[in-house]
């Protein structure tokens, strides 16, 4: 088993730190600049018109020398700099604040996406209901809960709203970038706040040699690396969210070095992480023990207990390979730009998290203690099979390939996930899935149809646990960019409930009465339209 | 709600998709690359409406200047905002430094260009954040009979110099839609709707004849 320790971040982090302390070159001073008037951009020289032809003349008729033309120039030039504005505002995809020497540079943008659901379920989501893949963890102790529903459902939602930060310092080749989020809650684990999403610097001052610092999404697979503002469909499958780099979400803070995208067709990908998610780090997260060394806490004496770190020297490795085999069809997804040439791209990543503490090891959730923050990731992500099953090392494989041409793209994806449990006599298998979807525009850049299959096995070892889900969107691009849209979305998704989850299937464990959460069964169907405009500004 | 199976509804969307895939061009596309470079770039394009210009043609870079400084523009407001647009005065299209950049490739590519292709042009500058963005003007011209057609699809306008952004990772940039903008051209006798097009052009051989700076 590898084993990476906290050694390699003093390596990576000297790395960072000779690659942003490289000087960039300076800009040359312009004889003029470009100024806004009325909303379009103008060049003016800096030098008077009236005063340089008659300048020009004076010199003709050998009233002046060169040299000192040369030198009044020159002043004036100088007086001019030193009259304007050190700074300049203006608007364009965001609010836009520059120093003149653009050593600083600010953007502040805002994104939004309203959304109206209408859902209709069948009677195995009023009962079984899910409490497997995205169960909800309530309480202190983080007690199952069965997510269930009645058939109907009707709602208006902020699906999110991003506030975002950017641009760069000392010179462009340093940025930086700050995203905050919020959004309506639909989950009992999960209600609506305003959060720090990412966070993070950039050095681009070694074009093979960029660097990332900070928390942002992990350079892992396709479906991930593409923003939500450049999607398709209104969501991503539920595939999509589940083979995430860590297993937990597709966030995390480390350090990754790559090589630039808009100059090499081969793109490399090399990171470090915590290996927990946005915002948390493996001293977050414990086990319990008594109180002495060793020994496993009581749930008599809950209240006297210790809280123990473990494996808090291991890290999250995530590599990625993109070939951009013809032209560059980048990660935004569709064919927005109608791609004269054909574009064709082919990637691959892989991520090992060791040591995720998936529940303390006595089985089932609710009998400890214990922060929830892991748990609620795996939940949220549709991970929630493998709760309870003490700790697991991740290794997750993904493939992928896109295609577009003309209007037309076609995208897909294969993940596959080793789930290795430390505790060998738990019932858990691998995990894996793909994804396929497609896309043309009717009107070239503005409106698009596009339909996508997802297939995702939470659990190789079980039989009617398999998720299947359809989608076909319609796309409205009122400016011919993703910052203006609208989409109409229809999906069909299946669930299967089969499958055995520790702590909700039987046995219970010991303390939990007899009759599973999973006991009626079947298969949790679910068509849904959504409607969802978004603007980003 | 009842739907329809999960397997008919993949496979009629795969044959739709496909059927529409194979469909032909639906915007102009290059042909060919005169010219691009930081300052301009100038290429063919083969136009996807029915036409049949008077390409190849033999214009100098001096006459084509001469046209294209005889042209302005103004932004085209929406209603109602238009109906009060009158008041604001035309721009002038080309500056003398954008003429003497553009002409020259403009011409070399009219002596090139097939009865199907219209040539495109795009101008352009360092933008308010140099290093990401571009000042763009940029749009295109042909010659039909007598007549020299030019649109303009973007006026100065500031767009991304790189396909993704610099700072949101992986989000895509792709350049805003082309502004609609009613042009002029003076002297105006010589804006005159070309009646194969009902557009208007300029009548170029009546217009060089009565220019007399027009350098070859």
């Amino acid at each position: 088993m590898i084993r990476v320790t906290s050694r390699y971040w003093l390596a990576v982090m000297s790395a960072w730190t000779l690659l942003v302390g490289i000087p960039n070159a300076g800009f040359a001073v312009e004889a003029g600049r470009l100024v806004e008037k009325d909303g379009k951009y103008v060049f003016v020289e800096s030098q008077d018109p009236t005063v340089k032809l008659l300048m020009e003349r004076a010199l003709k008729q050998g009233i002046i020398t060169k040299e000192e033309y040369d030198r009044a120039v020159k002043e004036s030039e100088e007086r001019a700099y030193l009259l304007q504005p050190s700074f300049k505002a203006w608007y364009d995809r965001g609010f836009n604040f520059s120093m003149n020497d653009n050593a600083f540079f600010l953007k502040i943008r805002a994104r939004f996406q309203g959304r109206m659901t209408q859902r209709f379920r069948n009677e195995a989501w009023r009962n079984p209901g899910d409490a497997k893949n995205f169960p909800e963890l309530l309480g202190v102790f983080g007690d199952y809960r069965a997510n269930r529903s009645e058939q109907e459902a009707t709602t208006f939602s902020l699906r999110r709203l991003r506030l975002y930060f950017m641009g760069h310092l000392f010179n462009p080749d340093f940025k930086y970038f700050i995203q905050l989020r919020g959004e309506t809650g639909e989950n009992a684990q999960a209600p609506g706040s305003l959060q720090l999403f990412d966070w993070n610097f950039t050095s681009t001052h070694v074009p093979w040699l960029n660097a990332q610092l900070g928390q942002y999404k992990v350079f892992f697979n396709r479906a991930q690396i593409n923003p939500t503002a450049s999607m398709q469909f209104a969501e991503r499958a539920m595939v999509m969210d589940a083979f995430t780099a860590s297993g937990l979400d597709r966030r995390d803070i480390g350090l990754t070095i790559m090589n630039d995208e808009e100059i090499y067709p081969v793109n490399y990908y090399l990171g470090v992480f915590s290996g927990n998610g946005p915002n948390f780090n493996r001293l977050g997260t414990f086990v319990s023990e008594g109180p002495t060394e060793g020994t496993a806490a009581s749930p008599a004496q809950r209240n006297i207990n210790a809280n123990t770190r473990l494996d808090v020297d291991r890290v999250m490795l995530a590599s990625r390979l993109n070939w951009n085999i013809i032209g560059r069809p980048g990660y935004g997804e569709g064919d927005l730009v109608y791609s004269e040439t054909p574009q064709m791209a082919i990637g691959g990543g892989y991520a090992y998290n060791p040591a995720i503490n998936t529940s303390t090891s006595n089985g089932g959730i609710g009998i400890d203690l214990a922060n929830l923050n892991i748990r609620r990731q795996l939940a949220t992500f549709g991970n929630g099979r493998q709760l309870g099953n003490g700790i697991i090392d991740y290794s997750t494989w993904a493939v992928d390939y896109v295609a577009k041409y003309r209007g037309w793209s076609m995208q897909g994806e294969y993940y596959f996930k080793n789930v290795n449990r430390h505790e060998k006599g738990l019932r858990l298998g691998n995990a894996s899935g793909w994804y396929a979807q497609s896309g043309y525009y009717l009107i070239p850049r503005r409106l698009e149809l596009a339909a996508r299959y997802a297939y995702w096995d939470p659990d190789t070892n079980a039989a009617d646990d398999l998720i299947k889900e359809f989608n076909v969107a319609a796309s409205y691009y009122f400016q011919s960019t993703y910052d203006h849209k609208i989409v109409l979305e229809f999906s069909n998704t299946a669930m299967g409930t089969g499958g055995f989850s520790e702590g909700r299937s039987a046995p219970l464990p010991a303390g939990f009465g007899v009759t599973p959460l999973d006991a009626v069964g079947g298969t949790l169907v679910e068509n849904r339209i959504r409607i969802q405009y978004e603007i980003f500004f | 709600m009842n739907c329809p199976s999960m397997p008919k509804m993949v496979w009629f969307a795969v044959a739709l998709l496909i059927t529409a895939a194979t469909g032909c061009a639906r915007l102009p596309y290059t042909t060919r690359v005169i010219a691009d470079d930081v300052r301009v770039a100038v290429m063919l394009q083969h136009d996807v409406e029915p036409v049949s210009y008077s390409h190849p043609a033999q214009l100098s870079a001096g006459e084509i200047g001469a046209i294209l400084r005889g042209v302005s523009l103004r932004e085209q407001a929406r209603l109602p905002l238009r109906w009060f647009d009158e008041e604001r005065l035309p721009k002038t299209g080309f500056r003398e430094d954008e003429v003497l950049a553009l002409a020259p490739r403009l011409a070399e590519a009219l002596r090139v260009a097939g009865t199907g292709e219209r040539v495109y042009f795009e101008l352009r500058a360092p933008g308010l954040n140099p290093r990401y963005d571009r000042d763009i003007t940029a749009g295109w011209i042909a010659i039909q009979d007598s007549y020299f057609h030019i649109a303009i699809e973007y006026f100065h306008s500031q767009q991304p110099a790189t396909l993704f952004s610099p700072y949101d990772y992986n989000y895509p940039t792709p350049r805003s839609a082309p502004g609609a903008y009613v042009l002029y051209f003076e002297p105006g006798r010589f804006w005159v709707v070309d009646p194969k097009t009902n557009h208007r052009a300029v009548e170029f051989n009546s217009f060089l004849k009565s220019v007399s700076g027009a350098r070859p």
